[in-house]
């Protein structure tokens, strides 16, 4: 009785790792006959996981755990893939860096906006989206620029043992988020600011430094997760990553990241974005039901789990703040 | 005023203190010391400067005159940080600690011990803060996150990163205001613990009981001035307790003789109310036209009594009766329809809507009865607000400005008028004349009488007995959450007040529980 | 406090409050001069028909976050209610309408409800209906659009293209109707007060008798209710009703025209004509840049940066 009880508990301690398996299973054994559950629709998804967005739920945690958001990622995607395809097909590196240095500055004015102006970061970031949306399509032309360069090519098609590259630099990250969230000083801070940011500056921390680092963090995935989708298509879009902000955030919800701030882990985002990505995928096996019906389904998600999360309900820290200032998470 | 104490070994001595914001004084000019190793309890009623005092040490506020001298050298910090650094830390009753992450995490933050790799030594914060820990005596598992515990816990971790910060000087505001007697007695046996170390603590409270059991000198501040500074052994509660709110100067005559209203009805009776640890089975009743007060010092439950009675929260158990009929409450509109009113005691937090204007505020809780198919009549509106400004005399150039904009004493005329204009049977004020000049004072208490001559029942909450002295026909002296004495008609003056609160310890035991 | 520090303190006061319509002022007058054919009849006719949609989810999302809130699932609620009234079309224009309205009324009451009730945070709400309605939205026509056809399309499409005395576009009713009646509400109303103060102080309003849960589930579904008039609009307009495109990323631009007209995101203080102002801004750059055969990408850009801007400017200075 012991051992049920202590698996059960470790299983609903991570429910997010649980929710996934329990819907991989569902979809093995719904289309069984179609080999679901073989090496190669795994190694899809996973694949699928990483180009569709996953990075960008991975630089969305940052922000999410200091009770933020960044609505500008979608855009900064699409910046990050056109510098580099720009740059780099003349000089892969130099586009590499490039495309990592325009995301980490996108995002240090989404950080010094919040931080220092003290706007929003609803409305910082949603300007910060309509503007280098703007850019962008201004640089491109409205048109797509393809990756000509040999190096860049491999960048997004490499493949080890059938498994695309985009999977191993995925879990790769993860680990590392994970290693930056739990074992780095900045990590702890992160936390510390998004659990209680007034005992946070009493600590002596430096609050704005970590907000801004939380941008900047965003925004350099973002920028990675466009250069690389853009190196396995072989084509760097101007309009690509439209609306994915959204899709970043519910990964984040339904990874346990609790969007009043400081708490979750990285190994939950990463099962989020997992979850989202067989909800795709068990859509487009059953053909037959529309596949916008997951858009449905994200919606009721998203709800359900804020309601798992238990103390989700009240704006956080009820107790801390209740004199203080409104905590306002939607601002 | 001053007693001699030459074996005092001075650890921060704080002269001369001036600090004003604006239309107030909050520190005349206060003088404050505290010896090493000692324990030194500040004390004072709201409003009386102690906060101000101490944020001006631990550097939130900068002073705006005297001096400050830590281990012999002066000092003036900018900041909390700047305030550590000098050896000053501060456990606030907000605990300013984060609570998602571990007690060890809370007791490192910002200083987190590294690995030859970069890495946070977490085994040597686990370590560490285990051992801070059982060195004050505390067992916990720091591997949890703080909000599973309780304040007690909380408060503790908040002490053991003082410590290993190298505090020399701790501040405890208010310590033991959610604490049970066990854990007050375990708080105390770390307050003796930091005394050994040569750690001084300073003991914000209004506890008497446990000021008496833990304390060695006690500093009392009176509305922004050094009451007094005196060793423990001089005191007893009654002498504090006058320090505290002592005998002033009346500036107006008691208008009161007898008691008129023992025959008359009764308005309005709570019976047995329990709720939390603040209040325990008190009850009181309000006759028709009666002006009743609460007297009693801060955390005496009065607030929270009224709170009750407004509907603004609910008591484990107990009964409403309005008009001899039971009532249950469920939010203040229920209480409003009736036609009770409930002015707060903390006008910014639970009082003005900052942004709207004066004749928003006024007018608020009157709408829905100045109102047609949910219109607000303007002609109504104006009138009843031209009205109010001219009888409360609310200084603001005009009915539309935001009522942020004008001073602490005419925004408490303006929420006063938000209940007067109701035309209630009863109106709850606690501490309506605080932050008010003497001149509105005399006004607002003339109104009192007025409403009460009309019929209106009054329930004032005051900390100024001499108010109390002035206006009441009947005060209720209350303590920690029951009450003490009734006093009515002739027999309500300053001493029997003062007296009243001092006499009655609810648990008599307390003391040999507390001495740990 | 002396008295000539107040008054410069009042100038920089009266400043920021009419930075908008200053705002707005110039840049009408910088069209003026740089914008060929600027104060043609064409160009305030393209003005009003296309700010319906932004003054309209601008009205709604300015009683939103006077109480605090947000309302990002706007768009998907235009949609939705374009997408339905589009397909009730063949049993009457009054059915088809009110249908749309009333499916999205009843998004609004969810949202209202788990704010005002379950106090959820409104950005997780809407968030999620934003995604969920507009899958609603898809779905109900498999994701394809939707042409308007059959019985009832001429009159339908009227609410796109008539022309009252055949010169005023018929968007302006809806437009001055919406913005009559939130001034209405929010300045000469019991509701419009209560709206008011819950965003401001939220416990000042829970001791005044406010019920805190019926305010936020008005709001939330008057926000809906806008949301669905201008989705019916907007459908009328085009001759389609598209789940993918209509209203897509209207709530934002609602949004935007209601952080630079003035009121506070942290709720309180509504301005409505701020509002106005603001989405005729945000409508202003969209057109300077289209008849300067400016690329339309530079308008994004200049909405951005006015939007920062005006939110800066206008920030509440805490002490």
């Amino acid at each position: 009785m012991n051992i049920a009880k202590k698996i059960y508990n470790w299983f609903s301690q991570r429910s997010s790792l649980t929710a996934f398996l329990l819907l991989f299973i569902f979809a093995g054994l719904a289309f069984s006959s179609r080999s679901f559950l073989s090496f190669n629709s795994l190694a899809n998804l996973m694949r699928k996981a990483a180009s569709d967005g996953g990075f960008l739920a991975l630089g969305m945690t940052f922000v999410i755990m200091i009770g933020q958001i960044d609505l500008s990622v979608g855009a900064v995607l699409a910046m990050g893939g056109v510098i580099m395809a720009m740059f780099g097909n003349t000089n892969p590196i130099l586009g590499i860096v490039m495309g990592l240095l325009v995301g980490a500055v996108c995002g240090f004015a989404n950080g010094f906006m919040v931080a220092k102006l003290k706007i929003s970061s609803w409305i910082a970031t949603l300007a910060m989206m309509l503007g280098v949306r703007g850019v962008v399509l201004l640089l491109t032309n409205k048109k797509p620029i393809s990756i000509s360069n040999s190096v860049l090519q491999t960048l997004g098609n490499a493949e080890f043992q059938g498994i695309n590259i985009l999977v191993f630099f995925l879990i790769a990250l993860t680990l590392i988020c994970m290693l930056i969230a739990r074992h780095t000083k900045f990590g702890m801070a992160l936390y510390a600011v998004g659990g209680n940011e007034d005992a946070a500056k009493m600590m002596g921390l430096r609050v704005d430094m970590i907000k801004i680092g939380a941008f900047m963090l965003s925004g350099t995935f973002a920028s990675l997760a466009g250069m690389l989708l853009g190196s396995r298509l072989n084509t760097c879009q101007p309009t690509a990553g439209d609306s994915w902000e959204t899709t970043a955030i519910a990964m984040c919800a339904l990874g346990g990241i609790k969007l009043s701030g400081g708490e979750g882990r990285f190994s939950g985002t990463f099962f989020g974005i997992l979850i989202i990505t067989i909800i795709k995928t068990i859509f487009n096996y059953a053909g037959s039901l529309n596949s916008w019906w997951q858009n449905i389904i994200m919606g009721l998600l998203i709800m359900i789990s804020i309601g798992v999360q238990s103390d989700a309900f009240k704006s956080k820290g009820t107790a801390l703040k209740q004199v203080k200032a409104k905590v306002n998470m939607n601002v | 005023m001053r007693s001699e104490n030459v074996a005092r070994e001075i650890l921060v001595e704080m002269k001369g203190i001036v600090k004003t914001f604006p239309g107030v004084k909050a520190l005349k000019g206060v003088d404050f010391s505290v010896a090493k190793g000692e324990v030194h309890a500040l004390m004072g009623e709201n409003g009386a400067g102690k906060s101000t005092l101490i944020k001006t040490l631990t550097g939130i506020y900068q002073k705006e005159a005297g001096t400050i001298l830590f281990e012999g050298k002066e000092i003036n910090p900018r900041s909390t940080i700047e305030a550590q650094h000098e050896g000053i830390s501060t456990i606030y009753q907000e605990l300013n600690l984060s609570p998602f992450q571990t007690v060890y995490e809370n007791l490192y933050l910002g200083r987190e011990p590294i690995t030859k790799f970069g890495t946070v030594d977490r085994k040597k914060m686990i370590a560490d803060s285990q051992r801070v820990l059982e060195d004050l005596g505390i067992h916990v598992d720091v591997t949890q996150p703080l909000l599973k515990y309780g304040t007690a816990v909380q408060q503790m971790v908040a002490i053991g990163r003082a410590i290993s910060i190298n505090a020399k000087l701790v501040i405890m505001d208010e310590p033991t205001s959610s604490l049970d007697t066990k854990e007050v007695a375990v708080l105390f046996g770390v307050i003796r613990k930091l005394k050994a170390k040569g750690i001084a603590v300073v003991f914000i409270s209004h506890r008497l009981d446990e000021i008496f059991v833990i304390c060695e000198r006690v500093t009392i501040l009176k509305d922004g001035a050094l009451a007094g500074s005196l060793a423990i052994e001089e005191l007893d509660q009654l002498k504090l307790i006058s320090y505290m709110i002592g005998r002033e100067a009346k500036q107006l005559e008691r208008t009161k003789t007898d008691y008129a209203f023992a025959d008359t009805e009764e308005i309005a009776s709570m019976k047995d109310i329990r709720q939390g640890v603040r209040l325990n089975g008190i009850g009181i009743d309000i006759k028709k036209g009666e002006v009743l007060g609460l007297a009693g010092l801060l955390g005496s439950g009065r607030s929270e009594l009224a709170k009750v009675l407004f509907g603004a929260t609910h008591p484990d158990t107990g009964d409403i009766f309005w008009m001899s009929e039971k009532r249950k409450f469920k939010s203040p509109g229920d209480a409003i329809k009736l036609g009770i009113g409930f002015c707060t005691e903390d006008r910014k937090v639970e009082g003005i809507i900052p942004h709207l204007s004066v004749k928003e505020n006024m007018t608020i809780a009157l709408l829905p009865k100045i109102s047609k198919m949910g219109v607000v009549s303007k002609k109504q509106q104006d009138a009843v607000v031209s009205e109010y400004i001219k009888r409360l005399d609310i200084k603001t150039p005009s009915a539309n400005q935001p009522i942020r904009n004008l001073s602490g004493g005419n925004q408490q005329k303006v929420l006063l008028a938000r209940w007067l204009c109701m035309n209630p049977k009863l109106v709850i004020m606690d501490e309506p004349t605080r932050g008010i000049d003497v001149g509105a004072k005399e006004e607002i208490e003339g109104l009192i009488q007025e409403l009460a001559a009309s019929g209106i029942s009054v329930l004032m909450i005051s900390s100024e007995i001499a108010e109390l002295e002035r206006n009441c026909d009947r005060v209720v002296v209350m303590r920690e959450g029951v009450k003490l004495k009734e006093l009515v008609g002739r027999g309500i003056h300053q001493d029997a007040i003062m007296e009243a609160i001092a006499g009655g310890s609810l648990k008599s035991g307390k003391e040999d529980a507390v001495n740990g | 406090m002396g008295k000539s520090i107040l008054s410069r303190v009042d100038r920089i006061e009266k400043l920021r409050a009419y930075s908008t319509w200053i705002l707005l002022v110039l840049m009408l007058m910088l069209n003026l001069i740089i914008t060929p054919n600027f104060f043609s009849m064409g160009t305030v006719t393209n003005i009003i028909t296309q700010s319906c949609t932004i003054i309209l989810t601008g009205m709604g999302m300015t009683m939103v976050i006077s109480t605090g809130g947000i309302d990002i699932s706007v768009g998907a609620v235009m949609a939705l209610s374009g997408m339905v009234s589009v397909k009730m079309l063949p049993y009457g224009i009054i059915p088809s309408i009110i249908s749309g309205i009333l499916a999205s009324l009843v998004f609004g009451l969810i949202a209202g409800f788990m704010v005002g009730k379950l106090r959820v945070s409104p950005m997780v709400v809407t968030l999620a209906l934003l995604i969920g309605v507009r899958g609603v939205a898809q779905v109900l026509n498999d994701a394809k659009i939707l042409y308007i056809s059959g019985a009832n399309t001429d009159t339908y499409r009227l609410l796109g293209s008539y022309k009252i005395f055949g010169v005023f576009p018929v968007q302006l009713i809806p437009i001055f109707l919406a913005i009559g009646v939130t001034y209405f509400i929010l300045e000469k109303t019991v509701l419009g007060r209560y709206i008011q103060t819950v965003g401001d102080n939220p416990h000042s309003a829970k001791l005044a008798g406010i019920s805190t849960t019926k305010t936020l589930i008005f709001v939330y579904m008057a926000s809906a209710f806008f949301a669905a008039v201008a989705g019916v609009f907007a459908s009328a307009k085009i001759g389609a009703a598209d789940g993918n495109s209509l209203g897509l990323l209207a709530e934002l631009d609602a949004i935007a025209a209601v952080a630079v007209g003035g009121t506070s995101m942290a709720g309180g203080r509504a301005k409505v004509l701020g509002t106005v102002v603001g989405a005729l801004i945000m409508q202003l750059i969209t057109i300077t840049v289209n008849m300067n055969n400016i690329p339309y990408e530079y308008a994004q850009v200049f909405k951005a940066i006015i939007i920062v801007l005006a939110v800066y400017i206008q920030r509440e200075k805490t002490s």
